[in-house]
């Protein structure tokens, strides 16, 4: 059974992720990210940027999966058919004049997140498990706090502290289970 | 400037392997040993491959795979009926770890498609992962943080 970790143990300080601004462009995230890799040691940084608004709030998240969003888009601009709508060719217009920013591709912070700190860890299991996110920004008292990753998530649940269910079910410990149940009733 | 998955790829024979016939746990194990082993080769992989006694690749296994499988594992102890508790994680706690593993065909393509078509193929089914074929034979995998080097080549 998994046990009730703190979640506090889990989530890494917002402190460990670089940030950017949600009006930057899209080429200077890359190179944010790019740094993000090494920052704290070479090639063991995060994969995952905070982006904040012009009062240095958090107000999204930027991953990897984000800025490829921008291939996706520069792909619909090559599109007949998308470009054959009136409403497509505006939004191409205005793509090139104001060039693709940070937060047409960031995902809002609180699209997908923990508010409570006392979650047990496989109700953090089964919130990663549905949401399919990589990353999970937590909030205590409505402060953001840091940011739970899947990765992590993973390697401490496999801790054998903590993982220990697989190892019980064993044929032999399953049988003495089944006798000291069945003594019990006598 | 590399343009090619041949040229990005991380070659299939770097990449950790297991047998389809070892328990479930045997593969969890590998999967987090390799992801401590963090060196200056980056080679943080997110997954191990699968491979039957003929030693032809037949699966992967991610690690978001594995943490569903877990949930499932969880989920069975905390039902009220202990029996059936006690039953359920038996059975699947002995299952080999060719049960739980992502068939090929759903992340593969070719070593002669293009970044971008590459790209737009991850992105679409999701992956964190591609495995790259030629001749319908593994020779490779590319992560995304791979492509990620070279999206300025193709924005």
């Amino acid at each position: 059974m998994f046990s009730s970790y703190q979640l506090e143990d889990l989530v890494t300080p917002r402190d460990c992720f670089l940030t950017i601004y949600e009006d930057n462009s899209i080429y200077q995230a890359i190179k944010t990210m790019k740094e993000s890799f090494h920052f704290g040691a070479a090639w063991q940084g995060k994969q995952v940027l905070i982006v904040l608004n012009n009062q240095d709030q958090p107000v999204g998240l930027l991953t990897l999966k984000s800025l490829f969003k921008a291939v996706g888009i520069k792909k619909l601009e090559e599109d007949t058919n998308f470009k054959s709508e009136y409403v497509s060719w505006y939004f191409i217009h205005k793509s090139h004049q104001e060039g693709l920013a940070v937060k047409k591709l960031m995902r809002p912070i609180k699209a997908y997140s923990i508010n409570c700190l006392n979650l047990a860890i496989y109700k953090l299991v089964s919130l990663f498990n549905k949401a399919d996110f990589n990353y999970l920004p937590v909030f205590n008292n409505g402060q953001f706090i840091g940011i739970l990753e899947r990765e992590i998530l993973f390697y401490k649940i496999k801790d054998k502290q903590n993982y220990p269910i697989i190892k019980q079910a064993q044929p032999l410990r399953l049988f003495k289970y089944i006798r000291a149940f069945a003594s019990s009733v006598r | 400037m590399k343009n090619n998955l041949r040229e990005i790829m991380i070659p299939f024979d770097q990449y950790p392997i297991i047998s389809e016939d070892v328990l479930f746990e045997e593969a969890v194990n590998l999967l987090a040993e390799v992801f401590i082993a963090r060196d200056s080769s980056w080679h943080n992989y997110g997954a191990v491959f699968t491979i039957n006694s003929s030693a032809e690749v037949t699966g992967i296994l991610t690690f978001r795979k594995a943490l569903k499988v877990m949930e499932y594992l969880n989920y069975s102890n905390n039902r009220n009926n202990l029996l059936r508790a006690w039953i359920t994680k038996f059975k699947l706690g002995n299952l080999k770890v060719k049960n739980f593993t992502r068939p090929l065909k759903k992340c593969q393509v070719n070593i002669d498609t293009n970044l971008e078509e590459a790209i737009t193929f991850a992105l679409q089914r999701n992956l964190n992962s591609l495995v790259i074929t030629r001749d319908h034979k593994v020779v490779g995998v590319i992560r995304l943080i791979d492509l990620f080097w070279y999206i300025e080549n193709v924005l």
